[in-house]
């Protein structure tokens, strides 16, 4: 009579180390398969010219190796070059920009000083 | 005395539990457990893997990207990966050449190629310019560049 009491609590339903094993595997999973990445589009000119022709007025941005910035010729840096932007806009709304990079510019820096000119209210990267 | 009572008495509770302790104390575990997996199930998200990894660029653009035709990788030593196929950057001309052709036949309206770039971030402006210097070769409609959010 005791023995039985004593087995009868131990025997009760499915014991907790199979689901822990099932858990631990679907967590290593998911782990490992998903990512975090939020992406994000930059429209790139697909003509390489510009959408508008040579007759409008353009503004030239030029990024060097050493990471330093022209505006149309004129050095600037980087912070400055929305604001610099804007105001030509605001001038002349037809504007188009164009980015000239020099062979060793990594395209982080590229990144960087395209968001500056979405900023400015610019939309397609124009690279040539 | 009065100490040996107190120490009875906190003997005694865990003398009956012990036989399940081993499984009572688990619990705590798999709730914390449970929770992590309902994290990653629900806020990461599963995509198949790129067959060359890129660490893309972060930037500030609010646009999020359309479902793309096509995907291009573009590492950092200049290979290329699309689909499944991995061919350093000077083949890429002929491999857009045969895309368009089968595109072209397999669709009568098509309305040209859209492409995305994936690529690393020290991939230098010269290797991407010889890129889409190649899409507008091959006159793809639309390029877009694919960055991750700035955190």
């Amino acid at each position: 009579m005791r023995l039985e009491l004593a087995s009868r609590p131990h025997r009760s339903g499915i014991g907790l180390t199979p689901l822990i094993d099932v858990v631990f595997i679907l967590l290593l999973f998911f782990m490992l398969a998903s990512h975090f990445h939020q992406w994000r589009a930059l429209t790139v000119s697909a003509t390489g010219q510009g959408a508008t022709g040579a007759a409008t007025p353009a503004v030239l941005v030029r990024v060097h190796n050493d990471g330093s910035i022209d505006l149309s010729g004129g050095p600037t840096s980087i912070g400055a070059l929305s604001t610099k932007l804007a105001y030509n806009l605001q001038r002349n709304p037809a504007l188009a920009v164009q980015i000239e990079s020099d062979g060793g510019v990594p395209l982080q820096t590229l990144v960087e000083v395209f968001d500056q000119l979405h900023a400015a209210g610019i939309s397609e990267m124009n690279l040539r | 005395m009065k100490l040996q009572r107190t120490e009875r008495r906190s003997i005694k509770p865990f003398a009956p539990s012990r036989r399940d302790r081993s499984d009572e104390s688990l619990i705590p575990l798999i709730n914390i457990v449970f929770l992590i997996l309902i994290f990653f199930m629900i806020a990461g998200r599963m995509e198949a893997p790129d067959p060359i990894l890129v660490d893309p660029p972060v930037s500030t653009s609010p646009t999020r990207p359309s479902p793309p035709q096509l995907i291009l990788v573009l590492a950092a030593d200049g290979r290329i990966a699309a689909g499944d196929e991995i061919m350093e950057s000077q083949h890429l001309d002929e491999w857009l050449a045969r895309k368009l052709t089968s595109q072209v036949s397999g669709d009568a309206n098509h309305q040209g190629l859209q492409i995305s770039l994936k690529a690393d971030t020290g991939v230098r402006a010269d290797q991407l310019q010889s890129v889409l210097n190649s899409l507008r070769r091959a006159s793809v409609q639309k390029i877009t560049l694919l960055t991750t959010r700035r955190p």
